[in-house]
């Protein structure tokens, strides 16, 4: 049956052709075949009995306020989310849905009331009493980790961060805990090659591969505050630059190996010398690690570094620039404190080879955010 | 008023000129008013339904942030969707005859309803589902096109023919049904 054989056709063709041509009615249905004549007739009149109501018009009293008692109830019109606003934490939402926001931000918070510990634990570095709930925080999210993927890019991440909370500590003079930030970034090292065993080659070398250029950057840190700290406090920073320096050329050994899938072994366990410095509280201080086999006659030591107040630091390839000089504070932005956002075959990383300053000045602390 | 009429005063009202919206609401009261009154068949109901369509209407410009292609569908489109809500929270409505209809003073000349007539037509439409009040509303009570119906029920035009005439037919029964 073609769409002309339905009433609903012949309806429209009646209604159009009385709106469109002025024919009457009668004339309209004329044309309309008998078998739905009947029907498109009694439905035409009641179509045109409703085009026939009447005019139906707002009394004049409500015609007469209408206008000022709508713009008195309008409400302000909201703020749009702008760069300010943002800034500010602006809600950028009409009042119903700010309110509901709102509601919803305070369940949250009730919800995750420990996650404000978390938080507040985010900062704390080695020695401070919430550094455990960060790392035990950090500890949930990698066994969280659906892929081996994630579970390697958050290890990175946690790693770097081990790094970093180690110059932080140098940088605010705090000596006595760069021993256990040590302590720390060995664990994170060997999970960061834990965790890369279980990716495909390519990914798994990416890692092994970004990993030696944030390495590099730390022995930069690490270097130039060796020039600032005070004689007694070098050793601890000594046995860190060493670690890393060694750490790096046993991935740079796996990675040149035939079968590059082999895990890089680590450097021995720094041991305690018998004559910790005066200053430091800790009771054992590790003697210096000592080289892998092979290594000991032919490190060179790290590259110069300027002192503080004699110009800008050089940035040499593979090292990040230190960002405050010794002595004027904590560096805010340390090199690679942003995490690597991307694993390889997933988007280059933030930092490009060679070093330089993240793209994220400042970091991205909200990586263990709730 | 145009289309583009429409657009510009919108344009300023979201930018917060109260006055431009109040513009835009004394271009679209009566045909929204009229709209809402067959649907609703109450003066009181279908003046606080037309007021909140134009509330409602400030907080989606503003909401999303950008003016509708359409505006004309866009308003009538939130008149009916209020229409709706208001029968799903108010099951009982006021009949008819407590208020006196509001038909213009000048109608008496022309061939029209009369309030008997009226009524029954508000009371059969309302009888009907909302889509079909819908398009009969927009069709025969407000003279629209097949495309601006289509257009402010988001469908096809094939679609509205189908529509009106399964709604005229249904309507049908009802007024036969209240006949016998």
């Amino acid at each position: 049956m073609s769409h002309e054989d339905t009433p609903e056709f012949w309806l429209d063709a009646c209604l159009r052709a009385m709106t469109q041509e002025g024919v009457s009615p009668q004339q309209a249905l004329a044309k309309v075949p008998p078998a739905y004549r009947e029907e498109v007739a009694a439905l035409l009149e009641l179509a045109l009995w409703m085009q026939s109501a009447p005019e139906v018009t707002p009394r004049p009293s409500f015609r007469r306020k209408a206008r000022p008692r709508l713009l008195e109830r309008l409400p302000a019109p909201p703020v749009h989310e702008t760069a300010s606003t943002r800034r500010l934490g602006g809600l950028p939402f009409p009042r119903p849905r700010a309110l509901a926001w709102a509601l919803a931000l305070v369940f949250l918070a009730a919800l995750f009331t420990t996650s404000g510990l978390v938080y507040a634990a985010h900062q704390a570095l080695p020695g401070d009493a919430l550094y455990p709930v960060k790392i035990r925080w950090e500890e949930m999210q990698l066994a969280w980790a659906d892929t081996p993927q994630e579970k390697a890019q958050r290890a990175l991440v946690f790693l770097e961060r081990r790094l970093e909370e180690l110059e932080v500590l140098a940088a605010r003079g705090r000596y006595q805990d760069v021993l256990q930030a040590q302590a720390q970034v060995r664990k994170w090292m060997e999970t960061v090659l834990s965790t890369a065993e279980h990716l495909p080659k390519d990914q798994r070398e990416a890692v092994l591969t970004r990993l030696q250029q944030r390495l590099a950057a730390h022995e930069q840190v690490v270097q130039r505050l060796l020039e600032s700290v005070p004689p007694a406090a070098r050793s601890g920073l000594s046995r860190a630059l060493e670690a890393s320096q060694r750490w790096r050329e046993a991935l740079q050994h796996a990675l040149e190996a035939p079968r590059s899938g082999e895990k890089p072994t680590p450097p021995p366990e720094p041991q305690p010398t018998p004559n910790p410095p005066q200053h430091e509280k800790t009771t054992h201080t590790p003697a210096p690690p000592k080289p892998p086999p092979g290594k000991e006659e032919d490190r060179e030591p790290g590259p110069p570094v300027e002192p503080p107040g004699e110009g800008p630091p050089e940035n040499p390839p593979g090292g990040g620039p230190p960002d405050s000089p010794p002595g004027e504070g904590p560096p805010e932005n340390l090199p690679g404190e942003g995490p690597p956002e991307n694993l390889p075959g997933e988007g280059p990383p933030d930092n490009p080879p060679g070093g330089g300053p993240p793209d994220n000045p400042g970091g991205d602390r909200s990586e263990g955010k709730p | 008023m145009t289309s583009s009429n429409f657009h510009r005063l919108l344009e300023r009202a979201l930018q917060g000129d109260k006055e431009a919206f109040g513009d835009f609401y004394e271009q679209m009261l009566e045909r929204v008013y009229r709209y809402v009154f067959y649907r609703t068949g109450h003066i009181q109901d279908a003046e606080d339904l037309t007021e909140t369509v134009f509330l409602k209407a400030w907080e989606a410009l503003h909401r999303t942030g950008r003016v509708p292609d359409d505006p004309e569908a866009w308003i009538y489109r939130i008149a009916h969707n209020l229409v709706i809500d208001f029968y799903r929270t108010r099951k009982t409505s006021i009949p008819l005859d407590e208020a006196p209809l509001p038909v213009q003073e000048s109608i008496a000349e022309r061939e029209v309803l009369h309030k008997e007539d009226m009524e029954r037509l508000v009371n059969a439409l309302k009888q009907l589902p909302p889509t079909y009040q819908q398009v009969l509303v927009c069709r025969f009570i407000q003279g629209m096109s097949h495309r601006e119906t289509a257009k402010i029920m988001e469908t096809s035009e094939a679609n509205v023919r189908v529509l009106q005439y399964r709604a005229l037919r249904r309507l049908k029964q009802i007024l036969n049904r209240q006949k016998e």
